[in-house]
């Protein structure tokens, strides 16, 4: 099966939307762009549709990734009915064990090209997503669920600003040996050491240059986000197991109790999504994919 | 990019705030600048709920295209949200414009049930308006309610400028043009357009009505203030369904909504002539919606959305005349195009059971008898045609396609209801599961048949038959629901039934408010003043409240539901002419009390008087 990969931004009225309501958008909209999204097989067939990473409720974003797979031009789709039935729809609805569960076809030659994917998808948007790229991923190419290694953010402060300075801040973290961080799970609490899962952080200043460089990042008046107001910018871990959320973050790094009031006080924009390793390097899941 | 109306920290701290950002797929949004009238469309629960109201997306439908107005749509805020905008003066918005309600020229508001009044109050608040209509100012929009409950206008009359009565598609423009033109001229005031506004058939505007009362507490007249005033208003009715605007792009809900789905509307109306049921009265007469419209409709909304499931809608869909072609044409269209068919619940037949084997997972899917009564005697008085071999029959037939789960409604309370008809549900029940387990082989089944007791009690609604018949209190329901469950339990197949009862509080506060008049509208004020919202849930319901409402207020409830009222009382809704003639509701009251059945509309007219209004089903026109 041919995977068609897409890039988009979440920014706007739709930073609001939880992730749920955002698959359900997407299988919506992949429908109306008259897509050919190919489905699984069983008595209730879902979409082969799978997101790299959810992204929090609030937050905007440049670097989001899902995956579909196409149905093969000529024919319906047809793979395996699913062993194993989901149980719930919720589960059925996010499609996560969908490539996996479809059987392996080779690679027959697309209906059309990547751009025009992304263009027919673009055009039955709503404000607040764009579909940014389209590539197919190659043949054996990872599904960008099991690629993530990594996410870049910028992060800024709305209301309170901490009594650390920018250049305090991010000298605490380039010098620190460690940074040890209690993280809850849902399993019970686990310690980190952030300066391992951390591969760069470092401050700047907003400039109408840094905005036009990410047109997805709103420069809101009620925040300090005006010209010379500061900024930071990390790549952390994103790994299932090891992922790092950059609020928490933020705290152990200037001792502000951020969670106090839900993080409400920090701005977080992700940049992108990246595969690789702290040794080999990180590639944007975009790197990848062939645009023909 | 539009600015939304919560600042970002209410965004973040209220559950689901998709509800409030707007912005859905086919939402409409327009120049404020190049529209002359505004309006919210207003449904007073919360998103996941307005949005599957079909009523709102056709009338959403029918004002946006008006190149004049632009209509916008208003949910009510949860609980969560509406206390924080109260605390921060954040005041009602519209989801498209984001801006404040308090700025249109008219608030819609849809009453799809009674326990919604609550909310119809917050919304009022939350707008900014006084909830008294009297209280209101020039400046400030006007009030319009529409939906079922209109039938039912005085309990809240008190609060709304004017009703809608009867289906929105016939007179709404010319209530806009009015409006515009008064604007126009310069002669526009509250009072000045009300009392213009009334003349335009189906419109009510209760504060052109002077009611009085006898010292027993019934109505002694209910006449209008000024002789131009009409003493009668008459519901209006869409007589050609294929030319009514229906929606080719249903807004798209962004949080999941109840129905998930496309749904076509094939009828408006029933044939059946349920003596409880206000819908299958009010609704008169019965519509189609022809095959080629229905299909159009169909293919356009699935284009449009993206859905992946459709569904079809009326009261009684196994009615629909078309109904093997459209199931024919939907099989054909869907199964092509990994879309799901949810078929509404149909009679249990050999053509349904076919159909749902065809559309549905047998194994997930359970079968659904509207029995509403467990005795025959009693299913004759209710005038509900099925009969126990029905029911028998279907259950057989679908034990043998593969089906083992069967739901089965009934109501408590119907009028001569004794013992005898409560322990016949628990017998039936039992039947039924007897049934199962002579039908299929023991090789065959995958474990018991679960057979799912459901009752509620009921509630006599205006324009019905029933509508003289009282309720009883919720100790007396809950001996009555005692007994379908002690019937139930000694029965030999208990271990295949469930049983669920709903709660008597509620069901008897919606009779009060059905059957109330403008003297309970205080209680409703009080109610909403000291904490009630969201009535229709079970989490935020307390019964407590409405009873210290009641109480504080001085509204004798037993005066409303705790009695049967002779045929020579003033009902308080007997201003509004529906179609259903009086003589006909009382002749089916005698024939209920006599266990007569009536015929369908289709098997023969039976009078009800709705023939005049020349559409669909009735004789001669």
């Amino acid at each position: 099966m041919t995977t068609l990969r897409f890039r988009f931004a979440k920014y706007g009225a739709m930073r609001y939307l939880g992730h749920l309501d955002l698959l359900r958008y997407f299988q919506k909209a992949v429908r109306r762009a008259d897509i050919p999204v190919a489905y699984s097989g069983g008595f209730s067939p879902h979409q082969i549709m799978s997101f790299a990473m959810p992204l929090s409720v609030g937050l905007t974003s440049e670097g989001e990734y899902f995956d579909i797979g196409l149905e093969e031009p000529g024919g319906p789709s047809t793979s395996a009915p699913d062993e194993t039935p989901s149980l719930s729809g919720q589960a059925e609805e996010t499609g996560n064990s969908s490539l996996s569960g479809a059987s392996p076809v080779t690679s027959a030659a697309p209906l059309l090209t990547a751009e025009e994917y992304r263009a027919a998808l673009q055009e039955a948007m709503v404000d607040g997503i764009d579909i940014l790229s389209a590539g197919f991923l190659p043949e054996g190419g990872k599904k960008a669920m099991a690629e993530v290694a990594a996410a870049g953010y910028i992060i800024y402060y709305k209301g309170l600003l901490p009594d650390k300075s920018p250049e305090e801040i991010s000298s605490f973290f380039q010098t620190a040996e460690k940074i040890p961080v209690t993280k809850k799970t849902k399993r019970g609490e686990r310690e980190l050491d952030l300066k391992q899962l951390v591969y760069r952080f470092e401050s700047g200043t907003f400039s109408e240059a840094f905005f036009a460089e990410h047109p997805f990042l709103e420069q809101n008046p009620d925040f300090h986000m005006a010209p010379g107001e500061p900024y930071f910018y990390t790549l952390v871990n994103a790994s299932s197991g090891d992922n790092v959320r950059p609020e928490f973050l933020m705290q152990a790094l200037t001792g502000v109790d951020f969670e106090a009031d839900g993080f409400l006080n920090l701005g977080v924009h992700r940049t992108d999504l990246y595969s690789g390793s702290k040794e080999e390097g990180f590639q944007s899941l975009s790197n990848c994919l062939n645009y023909s | 990019m539009r600015k939304l109306a919560l600042p970002d920290d209410v965004l973040l701290k209220v559950d689901k705030a998709a509800r409030y950002i707007g912005n859905e797929v086919n939402s409409i949004v327009k120049n404020p600048a190049k529209v002359d009238v505004r309006i919210a469309m207003c449904f007073p629960d919360v998103y996941e709920i307005g949005m599957s109201h079909l009523g709102i997306q056709i009338l959403y439908e029918m004002f946006n295209s008006r190149p004049d107005v632009w209509c916008e749509r208003v949910y009510s805020p949860w609980p969560d949200l509406h206390k924080v905008m109260k605390e921060q003066g954040i005041g009602l918005f519209g989801l498209e414009s984001q801006e404040p309600v308090r700025k249109f020229d008219f608030m819609g508001i849809t009453l799809q049930y009674e326990m919604c009044y609550t909310n119809m109050l917050g919304l009022i608040d939350l707008a900014g308006l006084p909830l008294y209509a009297k209280e209101r100012t020039d400046d400030m929009p006007l009030v319009v309610v529409g939906g079922p409950c209109t039938y039912s206008p005085e309990p809240i009359a008190p609060f709304i400028d004017f009703f809608y009565i009867g289906d929105g598609e016939t007179v709404y423009d010319r209530v806009i043009d009015l409006y515009k033109e008064m604007k126009a001229l310069g002669t526009y005031s509250r009072k000045a357009f009300l009392r213009e506004v009334c003349h335009i058939p189906g419109i009510y505007v209760p504060s052109l009505y002077e009611v009085t009362y006898n010292s027993d507490k019934t109505i002694c007249s209910f006449e209008p203030i000024f002789d131009d005033v009409p003493a009668k208003i008459r519901r209006q009715v869409v007589t050609d369904l294929d030319r009514a605007p229906y929606p080719e792009k249903p807004v798209v809900p962004h949080v999941r909504a109840i129905q998930d789905r496309s749904v076509i509307e094939v009828m408006r109306g029933c044939i059946r002539g349920c003596r409880f049921c206000q819908a299958g009265m009010t609704y008169r007469p019965n519509r189609e919606r022809s095959l080629e419209t229905v299909e159009k409709y169909a293919l356009a909304q699935l284009k449009a959305t993206g859905y992946e499931e459709i569904s079809l809608s009326s009261l009684s869909t196994s009615d629909y005349s078309r109904l093997p072609e459209l199931i024919d044409f939907l099989i054909d269209h869907c199964g092509k195009n990994h879309v799901n068919i949810s078929l509404p619940s149909l009679r249990i037949d050999a053509f349904s059971l076919d159909v749902m084997s065809k559309v549905q997972d047998i194994r997930k899917s359970s079968l659904t008898f509207a029995a509403e009564a467990g005795s025959q005697r009693l299913r004759d008085v209710i005038n509900k045609g099925i009969t126990k071999e029905d029911i028998l029959a279907g259950s057989e037939a679908a034990f043998e396609g593969g089906w083992n789960r069967v739901k089965l409604y009934f109501m408590l309370g119907l009028p001569t209801e004794t013992e005898e008809d409560r322990r016949a549900i628990g017998e039936l029940a039992d039947g039924i599961a007897a049934l199962y387990y002579d039908t299929v082989p023991k090789e065959k089944r995958t474990g018991r048949v679960n057979i799912n007791v459901s009752t509620s009690f009921f509630v006599p609604k205006p324009f019905t038959p029933f509508q003289w018949y009282r309720m009883f209190s919720p100790s007396e329901y809950l001996t009555r629901a005692k007994c379908v469950n002690d019937t139930i339990k000694s029965s030999l197949n208990h271990k295949s039934i469930t049983y669920n009862w709903h709660d008597g509080d509620i069901s008897v506060l919606e009779g009060i408010f059905a059957l109330g008049d403008r003297r309970v509208a205080p209680a409703i004020k009080y109610a909403y003043e000291h904490g009630a919202l969201f009535d229709a849930w079970n989490d935020f319901f307390q019964p407590e409240r409405w009873t210290e409402a009641f109480a504080a207020t001085g509204v004798d409830t037993d005066f409303y539901v705790g009695r049967i009222k002779p045929f020579s009382e003033i009902l308080p809704w007997d201003f509004i002419d529906c179609g259903i003639s009086r003589k006909f509701l009382e002749g089916e009251w005698e024939r209920a009390m006599s266990a007569s059945v009536t015929r369908n509309c289709r098997e023969g007219c039976s009078g009800c008087g709705c023939a005049s209004y020349s559409a669909g089903i009735c004789p001669g026109h």
